[in-house]
């Protein structure tokens, strides 16, 4: 049986057992997780020596941490949360982090950042028409140039399937910050692709609000 | 409901979670507009190519100095 078909039935019984010290049952939990907290911080920080320190750190917190949970959340969100906070104080250091956090206010809270600037037809099936080694990279680029408040956002979301409740948890900020940044994540990820993906024969259509 | 409107309700919309009512006027708005069904199914498809991007597999040397780093950890904790 793999780890994978183990869970989620043993999860809580893992966490259990690590709490009472049992090193087996907490290198079960690695096991299933490690490879999903080593990808999130991959992506959050494009680097993967912090990628692999995160992922040390992320696991040895919980470790320590392990008496403190409850099971209120699922042990991957507290995981997750761990290893993210982890990731925010590398980007802190590196001063990539721009001057907001994810508590202040967005100040691009206003109607013009719902309104995609252009709409076009895509390709049918946009990856056929390159390689997966450039599909990557285009796509690597294309969330790589997002703001990282929207591009964590999208990556816990979209990318790691974690409801929206979960997101604002992890990241500690309201569900109505949560919702605005992934639209604006998803409405301006899809206009970095379109530059890729356009139908080459499509037409600009500008996109009218006072229509309908 | 208009552009504005539907822009507002999409993340919704596409998450599944929309309300029945308001979930039939965003329908209805989008059999008539050429620009939102294209917003919307371009939005769909980047999330469809980001989720499909497969994950890349953790180097073995780095998974191995994890499970030292945390059997030492451990050992003196002990």
């Amino acid at each position: 049986m793999t780890l994978e078909s183990k869970k989620p039935e043993t999860e809580l019984e893992w966490v259990r057992k690590a709490q009472d010290g049992d090193l087996e049952a907490f290198e079960s939990l690695v096991s299933l997780y490690e490879k999903r907290i080593y990808n999130i911080a991959r992506r959050l920080l494009e680097s993967e020596a912090d990628a692999e320190d995160v992922l040390q750190e992320a696991f040895l917190k919980a470790f320590e941490g392990l008496g403190k949970f409850r099971g209120e959340a699922s042990f991957y969100t507290w995981l997750v949360k761990i290893a993210v906070n982890a990731c925010l104080q590398r980007l802190h250091q590196r001063k990539k982090w721009a001057t907001v956090s994810l508590n202040d206010t967005d100040e691009r809270n206003n109607d013009d950042d719902y309104r995609p600037r252009e709409v076009v037809i895509w390709e049918d099936n946009p990856e056929k028409i390159y390689s997966r080694k450039e599909l990557r990279e285009i796509l690597n680029a294309a969330i790589s140039s997002l703001p990282t408040i929207y591009r964590m956002v999208f990556l816990l979301k979209d990318m790691e399937n974690l409801s929206a409740d979960q997101v604002a948890g992890i990241l500690g900020i309201s569900l109505p910050a949560t919702k605005s940044r992934l639209i604006r994540a998803r409405l301006e990820l899809r206009e970095r692709l379109g530059n890729h993906f356009r139908k080459k024969s499509a037409e600009i259509l500008p996109l009218d609000h006072t229509h309908g | 409901m208009d552009c504005r409107r539907l822009l507002e309700e999409l993340n919704l919309y596409i998450d599944g979670s929309l309300e029945k009512e308001i979930c039939e006027q965003l329908e209805a708005h989008l059999q008539d507009c050429q620009r939102c069904r294209i917003v919307l199914d371009t939005i769909k498809k980047t999330i469809t190519l980001f989720r499909d991007q497969e994950q890349v597999e953790i180097p073995l040397a780095v998974q191995e100095r994890l499970h030292q780093a945390i059997r030492t950890h451990w050992h003196k904790s002990k």
